[in-house]
């Protein structure tokens, strides 16, 4: 068999491996709404670890991570700083989300805070913030996928083919099993990950500079601004502190908001399971340590691929190695995109029935199920759409939309942990933070020290919020009490 | 260690750990060398700063597991209010 027909092979393999166990997955589940958005709340702690682990780590880190160390050095560091940041609060949290959900019944992030806040306008404005924060990132997940398709076979699968033939499969076991399928392909998928990085972050070294150490002594020789914090932009100038340091602060507050996130902390069989993912994070985020090696490999590499996020396969391609390892390599890549994007569909069409249509019109069980499954498709033919047209700056809206989820954060604490919030002090703040945040999106030359918008609407959202709450009437001391001691 | 010195102890560390990786503690230190195991020193002090995570959190687990009648670990609120005083002498 020749290179390129034997990596469509091992491509084709991994896809049929991920569609099985997607589809035996979903055997065992409920055809429940709980069933189908919260895994009957039954997860044990592999699969929470890496489901967590999987779906934080997308597309975005495995071509996006190399390509921020080759393109902007040390820059990259902040990655690498937020994570663990972002899900140690998850410690303290997810037992009370959890304990909530069972409750009251709450499968999503905005069902918990509508019942404690009741309000159909906050429902409707969380439904809406997070299909806008969601859509970007599906796309960039579908994008990824298509692009290593295309480098990988040298054009023989286009980018149109390579995004379809992954994500039809990503849909067909989404479909079948809901959340059930998520956490076994995402454990096959983690696990993939895990070692396609670490061996392809310690092989590149050694094959181009023979070792990590002398890469780096020679990158300091060459381009010393690469190793020196804050890094560079991505036009190549020298990026600031304030931008760095609230990228770190913004990341750490959205990875803890993101809904799909969030979302997991119903599905968890008990709080030990939580606790324990908690505490193996760091584990996963040292991941992202054989992802910068890759991405550093490339610096002094002699050619240069068009975008930096391309670094990963355009070196893979160049370093003559065994279609075997190319062909695994593409499994790898494919997984984060799809570990990652099997999630934010599932979220995105569950959040918009629960969210979104719910307290509107109130749907049977099994209608609400259906909807849910013709929103899947919806939503991935609209992503589908975007990923397929040129031009669209992704990853700007998917920075704009951390700065929206960041949002989320005052709101939910203020749910779960202060007596005193109100349904209007919520609202109010949660609207304020957000149109401040878009306001410096669409205006970042008015930023002050270049710190990240999510951060600057934060310090309009929590003034907004304790003011107006505190110009309010108290919550019923029984309804708070339902929320606040758990 | 008292489950509740722990609880303190992790968020201490957390926020240690967001002002060690942001200006202007990273700041002072940003020098790539000495290379500790062949990689930049700022990415090591980094992965550092991870790993303690990973150890800080184990050692709140392991406190709750000794301590099991403790109340859930809830910065400042009800757990304080409404949660029972712990009576274990000698853990």
């Amino acid at each position: 068999m020749d290179r390129s027909g034997l990596i469509t092979v091992i491509i084709l393999a991994y896809l049929a491996i991920t569609l099985g166990v997607g589809l035996l997955a979903g055997r065992r589940a409920s055809r429940s709404v709980q069933g189908f958005v919260a895994g009957d709340r039954d997860f044990g702690l592999l699969i929470m670890y890496f489901i967590t682990g999987a779906t934080v780590f997308s597309a975005f880190a495995f071509l996006g991570g190399p390509g921020w160390a080759y393109s902007r050095g040390a820059a990259a560091f902040y990655i690498l700083s937020y994570g663990v940041l972002g899900m140690a609060p998850w410690y303290a949290m997810a037992p009370r989300v959890a304990a909530l959900g069972r409750r009251f019944g709450f499968v999503t992030q905005a069902q918990l805070l509508v019942g404690r806040f009741p309000s159909t306008a906050l429902s409707l404005l969380m439904a809406l913030l997070t299909l806008a924060a969601f859509v970007p990132y599906i796309t960039i997940q579908m994008r990824g996928a298509g692009i290593v398709m295309e480098a990988v076979t040298d054009g023989a699968i286009p980018l149109w083919a390579g995004a379809a033939v992954a994500y039809g499969i990503v849909l067909v076991y989404v479909l079948a099993s809901g959340v059930s399928a998520i956490g076994w392909t995402n454990t096959l998928q983690g696990v993939f990950m895990l070692v396609i990085a670490w061996a392809l972050g310690i092989y590149l070294p050694h094959r181009l500079y023979g070792g990590v150490g002398p890469m780096f002594e020679r990158i300091l020789a060459d381009r010393p601004e690469l190793l020196s914090l804050p890094g560079l932009t991505g036009s190549g100038e020298a990026w600031g502190w304030g931008g760095y340091s609230t990228a770190i602060l913004a990341s750490a507050i959205g990875l803890t908001m993101w809904p799909h996130l969030f979302m997991k902390a119903f599905t968890a069989r008990d709080d030990k399971t939580m606790r324990r993912t908690v505490i193996l994070f760091p584990t996963f985020q040292l991941f992202l340590i054989p992802v910068f090696l890759i991405g550093f490999a490339g610096v002094l590499f002699p050619e240069a691929p068009d975008q930096a996020d391309f670094i990963l396969p355009f070196l893979i391609l160049r370093s003559e190695l065994p279609a075997l390892v190319v062909g695994l390599f593409c499994a790898g890549a494919l997984s984060a995109s799809m570990s990652t994007g099997d999630a934010l569909l599932h979220a995105a069409a569950s959040v918009t029935v629960a969210d979104g249509v719910q307290p509107v019109k109130r749907l049977s069980d099994k209608a609400q199920r259906t909807l849910m499954r013709v929103l899947v498709v919806v939503v991935g033919g609209v992503a589908y759409l975007f990923a397929l047209s040129e031009g669209f700056s992704l990853v700007e809206l998917l920075l704009a939309s951390y700065g929206i989820i960041c949002q989320f954060m005052p709101a939910l604490l203020s749910a779960m942990y202060w007596r005193r919030a109100t349904t209007a002090g919520v609202l109010s703040g949660l609207v304020a933070g957000s149109a401040v945040s878009a306001f410096f999106f669409l205006f970042p030359e008015l930023k002050p020290f270049g710190v990240h918008e999510g951060i600057l609407g934060l310090a309009v959202h929590i003034p907004v919020l304790i003011g107006v709450t505190l110009a309010g009437v108290p919550q019923e001391e029984k309804h708070v009490r339902g929320y606040v001691d758990v | 260690m008292r489950f509740q010195s722990w609880c303190r102890i992790t968020w201490c560390y957390h926020i240690l750990f967001a002002v060690a990786v942001t200006w202007p503690v990273q700041a002072l230190v940003n020098s790539p060398t000495p290379f500790i195991l062949g990689l930049p020193a700022q990415m090591v002090w980094v992965a550092t700063w991870v790993l303690g995570s990973l150890t800080v959190l184990w050692r709140l687990d392991a406190a709750r597991g000794r301590d099991r009648d403790a109340p859930a670990m809830e910065a400042g609120t009800t757990a304080h209010r409404t949660g029972s005083p712990i009576h274990r002498p000698g853990s």
